[in-house]
């Protein structure tokens, strides 16, 4: 994934609990960052899939993780995907049409 | 018919155990991305599935070449277009998918679609499973479909459902 620079203001308290975090991954304050950075934006772009924003297979692109990933992820935050309840009247019904073919 | 299945509903066939038994009900096809989204990433990814369902579809499921495109402005992913773009290739086409932004898509363009949960109920109407081995697949399917899907397929696998 490319990645870019983007000048960020921090409030110090974040920045001493990011140093903080760091300490205890044996990493660098920049890396805890961009990890809770990372959390943050999966947490957001399952929300968006749940409400039908934006795809499983656009989510694993945006996020650079696969399709596995995502419905792991899903699962393990209790966050139901799957058809609206709409979608799923459509699919019973093709369902019940296609039981002789 | 010709089922067209995505990333996820072949991901959660699998998780159900019925992947194998779907592919030898009815043809399948899935685009090139599709496949690179659920093995080529799968297996570079380390997930074990990946491996698994290679081996499932391998002479059994047609892989179609496809452009590789992006369209953030749809929502979808390179998988789903490439679904999209063999729905106006194929004869009696359904899409197999569980994802909200796809089926509404699909919907707004009058494509048929089955869920999944409704792919097993199928399958049991039809014979191809039996109830109990349907039911067995539905609790594996669970985890990762709604409550409300859960609820309405334990339902259609009752009898007389």
């Amino acid at each position: 994934m490319k990645s870019k620079v983007v000048p960020l203001r921090i409030p110090e308290k974040l920045d001493e609990l990011a140093a903080l975090s760091a300490q205890e991954q044996h990493t660098d304050k920049a890396t805890a960052l961009r990890q809770w950075l990372h959390r943050g934006a999966a947490q957001y772009v399952l929300k968006l899939v749940a409400e039908g924003r934006i795809s499983m297979g656009r989510a694993a692109e945006l996020l650079d993780l696969t399709v596995y990933d995502l419905q792991q992820q899903a699962e393990a935050q209790g966050i139901e995907l799957g058809a609206t309840d709409a979608q799923r009247r459509q699919s019973r019904a093709l369902a019940a049409t296609l039981k002789a073919r | 018919m010709l089922f067209l299945l995505d990333a996820d509903a072949t991901i959660k066939l699998h998780r159900s155990g019925i992947l194998a038994t779907v592919v030898g009900a009815c043809p399948c096809t899935m685009p090139q991305a599709v496949y690179d989204e659920v093995v080529t990433r799968g297996k570079a990814w380390l997930h074990q599935d990946a491996e698994a369902i290679e081996a499932i579809i391998r002479g059994a499921v047609t892989v179609v070449p496809t452009q590789e495109r992006e369209q953030p402005e749809t929502g979808l992913g390179a998988g789903e277009l490439g679904i999209l773009d063999l729905l106006a290739q194929e004869t009696d086409p359904i899409v197999i998918s569980d994802d909200r932004r796809f089926l509404s898509l699909l919907s707004l363009q009058g494509f048929p679609f089955l869920t999944p949960a409704d792919v097993l109920v199928w399958l049991a109407k039809r014979g191809v499973l039996r109830r109990t081995e349907a039911r067995e697949a539905l609790e594996l399917l669970r985890p990762l479909i709604r409550v409300a899907a859960y609820h309405d397929a334990r339902h259609d696998l009752e009898p007389g459902g």
